[in-house]
């Protein structure tokens, strides 16, 4: 397989805190991973530097061929936008957009048009099931039936890695189960990597491998 | 690119829609009073080129130049209560919408489009506000406007009083074009605090956050009070030295009336951005010396995060600055009424002191309406951000009751004192000249001691407001980080 995302001794800190200390990985396309670790041991950070979303002060992250950490913001969100898609714990719906135009976001973001962005969000609606709460606001829907929302958000533009923190987090045993199902089945489906951060053990049991992070976070002196 | 705009458009509408419909019409009425009061000061000063009271009867704050200056200042002075409103609004815009902030971020929009939509979401209404000026406009010349001496409307006003309350040139206004310049710069005015009030938080798909903290203010606005003292007292030089006989009377009487101005303008400047220090000030001492949780509360916020209390309190000093002012003038006028013993003080007044003052009175009730507004905008904005904090007191036990004093006490720490400076500041100077008859000092004291509960029950009122902000903010669905 190859390599899509590879992160090499990363540091980062908040505050006094050392989140992460010399933590490196490697994603193939296509890998189903599952990071866990006890709570405070910086798995959410590391989800959130492979994808992105925070920049470790130290290290390299290369992205298919690309220093992903040596981007700049606006880069950053334009390559997360197009190549990855992510699942935060809450669904995190834009509350004034119905639910399709939450899906279509992404794609309405990138510049397609409004019609077949709403069909692929309508499509991918459809694939997980949720269909019939298109034109919903955020505020009318449960736990379980956001997180799928999200899940469709995420997976709509068609991105080669899927990054979910806690996906099923805030969700009740069977809802987690189907959102988790969902997930795991819909990346397999189109080919994406998948990451997920948990401390579920049932969830981590749906990845192809575990990476166990010890606890790292500190505060320096 | 025109795509892409019209997303962004249908974006902002969705957001308008669903519940922004409320903030877009407060924003669109600020900026509709301030380019319908600039249409009017640009009518007045037209004067001074286009002689209108020759073709028509007006109050002679408009027909003679003496105090034309001065009208048109008072006009934009009167700017500064919607201009304040305006940005408590704009950002509370920003901060209460961090949800959709971070969503938008994660579904993919970078921290430019945030902006974009942002000041797209200010800008649209601001500018449909510009344009509404013109409307205000409209009305203040029919209400306020002067009687044209010839022509189908030669019926002028007998009364000396009603002439002063005609105060809208209508014979002469701006060119199209004037007009057409002064809302799109206020509609402009509105996109650019739509763009710069989200430069303050840190957007990110996590969530929003302000900026870390700048340092604690400083009192660097007391020097812009001393430069207004040195102003005022050239003015005061000036103004004495002028011989009306001797040529060039008119260029240094002009130079005077500059003075003024500025020394009133450096005044307000300075208490505005004094307000930040000492809401900071007061804070520490507060929360320093305070025996109770409400008084705590607000000391604590206030001591941390003084800017956004001291912005929206800042309003409040420039009110009773002016306040004072009018109170000292008020005093002075009377007492000269009085001179010579005679029993109705009041009805010696000179129509054009008593019209003058009492449309500042109004004015200044007027503005601080506005305050009360932007006073509960602080308090929705700041129930916003320590929401979390506002629900774990209420489950520890803290009253609904007392948070909503900490409310209180948290603008109410700032916003009193502020009061308080203002006055001494406004009446002060004018006292100084005219301490010779009683009724110069115990008029002022009596409308400076009015302002202060007058903006007691603002903070009340804008208190009250708040209510619904804090019922859900003390809901245990606060606690969940969303």
């Amino acid at each position: 397989m190859t390599v899509l995302l590879q992160a090499h001794s990363l540091r980062k800190s908040f505050a006094q805190t050392e989140a992460l200390r010399g933590i490196s990985v490697e994603i193939d396309a296509g890998d189903s991973v599952a990071i866990t670790g006890p709570s405070g041991s910086g798995k959410s950070t590391l989800l959130l530097c492979l994808a992105g979303i925070l920049r470790p002060e130290a290290g390299e992250i290369t992205y298919d061929q690309q220093r992903l950490d040596l981007l700049g913001d606006a880069e950053r969100t334009k390559l997360r936008r197009r190549e990855m898609g992510v699942v935060l714990q809450f669904g995190q719906l834009v509350p004034e957009l119905t639910v399709v135009q939450n899906v279509a976001l992404p794609l309405l973001l990138d510049k397609h048009d409004k019609a077949s962005a709403r069909r692929s969000a309508l499509s991918w609606l459809e694939r997980l099931g949720a269909l019939d709460l298109a034109d919903q606001v955020p505020a009318e829907l449960s736990g379980g039936q956001a997180q799928r929302v999200a899940v469709a958000r995420a997976l709509v533009t068609g991105p080669r890695i899927v990054f979910a923190d806690e996906p099923t987090g805030a969700l009740d045993t069977v809802a987690g189960e189907q959102v988790l199902g969902q997930l795991v089945n819909a990346t397999r489906d189109t080919g994406a990597a998948l990451v997920m951060v948990t401390h579920d053990n049932r969830v981590a049991a749906r990845a192809d491998r575990e990476i166990v992070v010890r606890r790292c976070a500190r505060r320096s002196s | 690119m025109i795509a892409q705009l019209r997303f962004e458009l249908g974006l902002v509408w969705s957001f308008l829609r669903s519940g922004g419909g409320s903030r877009a019409a407060v924003i669109a009425l600020c900026t509709a009073l301030v380019s319908g009061l600039l249409m009017v000061a640009v009518t007045v000063v037209m004067v001074t080129w286009v002689p209108a009271r020759e073709h028509e009867q007006l109050s002679n704050l408009v027909s003679q130049g003496g105090l034309r200056g001065g009208y048109v200042f008072a006009l934009l002075l009167i700017c500064i209560a919607p201009l304040a409103l305006l940005q408590q609004v704009v950002r509370l815009g920003t901060a209460s919408r961090e949800q959709r902030l971070a969503a938008l971020r994660l579904a993919g929009a970078t921290t430019g489009d945030v902006r974009r939509l942002g000041a797209i979401e200010v800008g649209l209404p601001a500018l449909a506000g510009g344009f509404l000026g013109l409307v205000v406009f409209g009305l203040l010349r029919v209400v306020f406007g002067g009687t044209p001496l010839s022509g189908p409307r030669t019926t002028y006003v007998e009364s000396a009083v009603a002439q002063q309350f005609q105060l809208v040139p209508t014979t002469i206004h701006p060119p199209w074009w004037g007009l057409l310049l002064i809302a799109l710069g206020v509609g402009l005015l509105g996109v650019c605090a739509g763009a710069m009030t989200s430069r303050s938080l840190l957007i990110s798909p996590l969530g929003v956050s302000r900026r870390a903290p700048r340092s604690a203010p400083r009192p660097w606005a007391l020097l812009l009070i001393v430069v207004a003292v040195a102003l005022f007292i050239l003015a005061v030089y000036k103004l004495n030295s002028v011989d009306y006989l001797s040529p060039g009377a008119e260029g240094r009487r002009t130079i005077a009336d500059l003075c003024l101005f500025g020394a009133l303008g450096t005044f307000l400047l300075g208490v505005i951005a004094l307000a930040p220090w000492v809401a900071y000030r007061i804070g520490r001492v507060v929360a320093a010396r305070a025996s109770t949780v409400p008084v705590l509360l607000a000391g604590r916020r206030l001591a941390t995060d003084p800017r956004p209390a001291g912005r929206a309190a800042a309003a409040v000093g420039a009110i009773a600055v002016v306040a004072g002012g009018t109170g000292a003038t008020l005093g002075g006028v009377v007492s000269r009424s009085n001179y010579g013993g005679g029993a109705e003080v009041v009805g010696r007044v000179d129509p054009f002191f008593a019209v003058s003052l009492l449309l500042v009175g109004l004015m200044l009730l007027a503005a601080l309406l506005l305050v009360v507004f932007s006073l509960a905008v602080h308090g929705v904005e700041s129930l916003s951000d320590h929401r979390r904090s506002v629900a774990s007191l209420a489950v520890l036990g803290v009253s609904r009751h007392e948070l909503e004093a900490a409310q209180r006490w948290e603008v109410g720490l700032v916003a009193i004192p502020m009061a308080v400076i203002g006055v001494c500041i406004g009446s002060a100077p004018m006292l100084s000249f005219s301490a010779d008859n009683p009724l110069t000092t115990w008029i002022p004291l009596l409308v400076d001691g009015a302002t202060v509960l007058l903006v007691w029950v603002a903070v009340r009122a804008s208190a009250r407001m708040t209510r619904p902000w804090l019922v859900r903010a003390a809901a245990p669905a606060s606690l969940r980080t969303p």
